[in-house]
């Protein structure tokens, strides 16, 4: 009988196994609404909250070291990140590999100094900010509010994307519209 | 007499437990089938766009799938493509899974005209 009990058990595993991936994903966020206030785990740096970086834009690009676009984006998001002070506009990565150490890994390589924070699990990339595919970036306004959500690669050291940004900081953020 | 329960409980057991590995297999299979119907809803939440409605681009430089255009591949290297991205395309790993994947791959496979 114990046999039998044990083919019950794996027989209502391999039932429940297929659904074990289909969590549905939160609606995505509209650009106008109060970012999350996100709790961040640091990736090579202590950890933080999307509200202690208030005061200032933040350009935030969620990534993957496996995803090929999110690879390309982030040469020029620390290009980007290099262009401003952080005073004004701080650029950060939000990193879903599920092993940290090979994304410190890549980040070494490919010479990436930005504050990244990383969600191995991806919790807060889907669950909280729902996202819909990688990369996904969030440019986020000195007071909380979510400007923009741009899904996919973007050359954001581009003269158009660093003039959009810095009208936003002169106090014109409607440039960030052409994005 | 008691060799005969024995046996007969073993048998019993055994049967059973065939029957159980037969019912899961009944169960599993039709799941893991490419469905291109739950295919059509994923492709219209995620891909449709910038891929179009019947797979007709709406951005310049993407196949256009009505002419079964990056589609010659197999199922496998298409899974892999829409999992970690490449240039243009996002990539979904973590957030489709790859059932729904192949599931899109079997409905753009349908929209060859």
């Amino acid at each position: 009988m114990i046999c039998v009990r044990h083919l019950y058990c794996l027989m209502a595993l391999t039932l429940l196994l297929p659904a074990c991936d289909q969590v549905p994903p939160a609606d995505s966020l509209n650009e106008g609404q109060l970012f999350p206030a996100l709790r961040l785990s640091g990736l090579d740096r202590p950890d933080t909250t999307i509200d202690e970086l208030r005061g200032r834009w933040v350009v935030m690009n969620v990534w993957a070291s496996w995803c090929g676009p999110c690879r390309e984006e982030l040469g020029s998001l620390q290009q980007l990140a290099d262009t401003f002070s952080g005073r004004e506009l701080i650029v950060i990565g939000l990193n879903v590999d599920e092993d940290i150490h090979v994304a410190r890994e890549f980040m070494r390589d490919q010479s990436i100094s930005f504050a990244n924070y990383s969600d191995p699990d991806m919790f807060i990339a889907r669950q909280l900010l729902g996202i819909r595919a990688f990369p996904d970036t969030f440019v986020i306004a000195p007071d909380g509010t979510l400007w923009r959500s741009i899904s996919g690669e973007l050359d954001w050291a581009s003269e158009r994307v660093r003039e959009a940004l810095r009208q936003a900081i002169a106090g014109r953020p409607e440039a960030l519209t052409t994005l | 007499m008691r060799k005969m329960m024995i046996r007969q409980r073993i048998f019993g057991e055994r049967t059973s437990g065939l029957l159980l590995l037969l019912l899961c297999s009944l169960v599993t299979l039709p799941v893991m089938a490419a469905n291109p119907e739950q295919g059509a809803k994923v492709y219209s939440k995620n891909c449709k766009n910038c891929h179009g409605v019947a797979g007709v681009a709406q951005l310049p430089g993407l196949p256009d799938f009505s002419r079964a255009q990056g589609v010659m591949k197999s199922d496998n290297d298409l899974l892999q493509f829409v999992r970690n991205g490449s240039g243009m395309m996002p990539a979904y790993r973590g957030l489709l899974s790859d059932r729904d994947i192949l599931d899109v791959i079997a409905y753009i496979r349908t929209l060859r005209r």
